[in-house]
């Protein structure tokens, strides 16, 4: 299939020599694109189980309140948590944690400023648990009216629906890098037929079957596809890499990094081996797209020649 | 046989050429021997009437059929028709290839060839390289190293001289002498009366059998179909 020795001069042809940039061009979007919807189905993943791993209560305080009745009131509140069915866990949050998920709003002395702030409880929840949130509320309500119960719900299923668009977009490119791939190939596949035309006819004359002289171009486009496609993909996975690292050391959103105000929304970029398998493949693919579209483009154009 | 909206050519001939003959075709120029040959090698349809190749009607024949035909049918083109890019080597083990032979034998057969057309110096030098004598035995080689059925060459002595060009004939005979049908058109007066081979001579409306070794008489329509015919067509 890669067979070395040709007929036809092919590889001297201007328009078969830009084809492996070509190619390289195309599959480094389209492995942008691949690694993008892989990276994208992955949050989605472990997003939708932060939403059912975790809840946070909210416990708001009036000004008055003295600390040894605050401190009592927050004691039966995570009594409260702590009996309900299929809870895990409780962490209360400390003023500094608050003051930590508070400061991209108040800044950094957040809690130094005179306004009362909420206790926040953090409630981790068993894998298979059922919640009854609105009883849950009735509850809370019934020892501190105020208290909320926040499943982070709206914004996940906010954040998730941006993912999910994220992924079709990067899915539609993928297919729309793919179909000019394609196009390339037939493009440049009718430019070598045309070029070569007087060959090919002598080529016919001598008995050779269609089938010979598509394979000619079928095994062009597939060396110059994984020459490409090997230089794109890797191309590509540097670019994703130095994405991912770049996050890393931008901080904020470092990978894993558990953000108490959503638990489980880790921004996690890495690819998975599998994922990263996935890519590995793109190029051979690409080039069997383009080797199939030879094939294709000759056999048609070659059944109006004599 | 016509092409386009041209004048009618090869008008009113028939003729049959048994297996394992060897033809001239002779003719004034424009009569029409190179268009004769195409019919021959699937190189044109005819207009109208039927052609016959190896007992079937060219008229029925899919395109998909044409390869194999054309592998029973070895050609040399008036204008040689090498492929340029390619060496002489390549350029003869082109009909071996295209019907699969393993290539350590392409390699000894086509180098064994050119070296008896004298050419042993030249196996991998390309046409343009060539002297136009040269390039006529590779074109010549690259037609008989298939052994085909049927061999047509257009003025395959054409840019040779004397020796050579006998020599040709020669190769052409011991083909001959294996089996294969020869046709050779030309020109060459001198040539042909070397040689006691039958003559087709193309003539304003008819084609007539010329035999040096009995009488001139006209070609039959209704010969024996078996190997290469050509019946005549409007």
């Amino acid at each position: 299939m890669l067979g070395l020795r040709s007929d036809l001069p092919l590889d001297r042809d201007a328009a078969a020599k830009f084809l492996p940039w070509i190619i390289g061009f195309m599959v480094y979007l389209a492995a942008l694109a691949v690694g993008t919807a892989m990276v994208v189905d992955r949050l989605s993943a472990n997003w939708q189980s932060g939403l059912t791993g975790n809840l946070t209560v909210e416990v708001p305080f009036t000004d008055d309140i003295g600390v040894a009745e605050r401190s009592a009131l927050l004691d039966q509140v995570i009594d409260l948590l702590s009996a309900t069915p299929g809870v895990a866990g409780t962490t209360l949050l400390d003023d500094r944690e608050i003051a930590r998920l508070l400061e991209p709003w108040l800044g950094a002395e957040a809690t130094e400023l005179d306004i009362p702030l909420p206790a926040m409880i953090a409630v981790n929840l068993r894998e298979d648990a059922v919640l009854d949130q609105a009883q849950l509320q009735r509850d809370l309500n019934a020892i501190q009216p105020g208290a909320r119960v926040d499943d982070h719900a709206a914004w996940i299923a906010d954040a998730l629906s941006f993912l999910r668009g994220l992924k079709l977009l990067a899915t539609l490119l993928t297919g729309l890098v793919l179909a000019a791939t394609a196009i390339t190939i037939v493009f440049v596949t009718r430019t070598g037929l045309s070029i070569h035309r007087s060959v090919i006819e002598i080529v016919h004359l001598i008995g050779a079957p269609d089938a010979y002289i598509a394979q000619q171009f079928q095994a062009q486009s597939l060396r110059l596809g994984i020459i490409g496609g090997i230089v794109g993909t890797l191309l590509a996975a540097a670019t994703l890499l130095g994405a991912e690292h770049l996050l890393h050391i931008t901080g904020g959103m470092a990978p894993g990094g558990d953000d108490l105000a959503a638990p489980g929304l880790s921004l996690d970029l890495q690819l998975l081996p599998w994922q990263w398998g996935v890519l590995g493949l793109l190029p051979f693919a690409t080039a069997l797209i383009a080797m199939v579209t030879a094939r294709w483009t000759v056999l048609r154009s070659l059944a109006r020649f004599i | 046989m016509q092409y386009g909206a041209g004048p009618q050519i090869l008008k009113d001939i028939s003729f049959t050429l048994a297996p394992g003959s060897f033809h001239f075709l002779v003719g004034r120029s424009g009569a029409g021997k190179s268009s004769l040959l195409k019919l021959m090698y699937l190189g044109l349809r005819p207009t109208s009437g039927l052609v016959n190749l190896f007992g079937r009607d060219v008229a029925t024949l899919e395109p998909r059929d044409y390869p194999s035909i054309r592998r029973r049918v070895g050609v040399v083109f008036q204008d040689f028709r090498l492929i340029e890019h390619l060496s002489a080597l390549d350029n003869v083990a082109l009909p071996l290839r295209v019907a699969g032979v393993r290539e350590a034998d392409i390699k000894r057969h086509c180098s064994e060839l050119l070296s008896w057309v004298g050419l042993a110096e030249h196996l991998n030098a390309l046409p343009a390289t060539l002297s136009g004598g040269q390039q006529q035995r590779v074109a010549i080689a690259r037609a008989v190293i298939a052994r085909p059925n049927l061999l047509l060459a257009d003025e395959p002595t054409g840019n040779v001289d004397d020796v050579i060009g006998l020599r040709l004939m020669y190769l052409f005979e011991e083909l001959n002498k294996l089996g294969t049908t020869v046709v050779v058109a030309t020109h060459n007066d001198a040539l042909v009366s070397r040689f006691t081979h039958r003559q087709l001579r193309l003539e304003q409306s008819s084609v007539r059998i010329f035999d040096p070794a009995g009488v001139s008489q006209p070609a039959s329509p209704y010969a024996m179909p078996k190997g290469a015919t050509t019946g005549g067509g409007a």
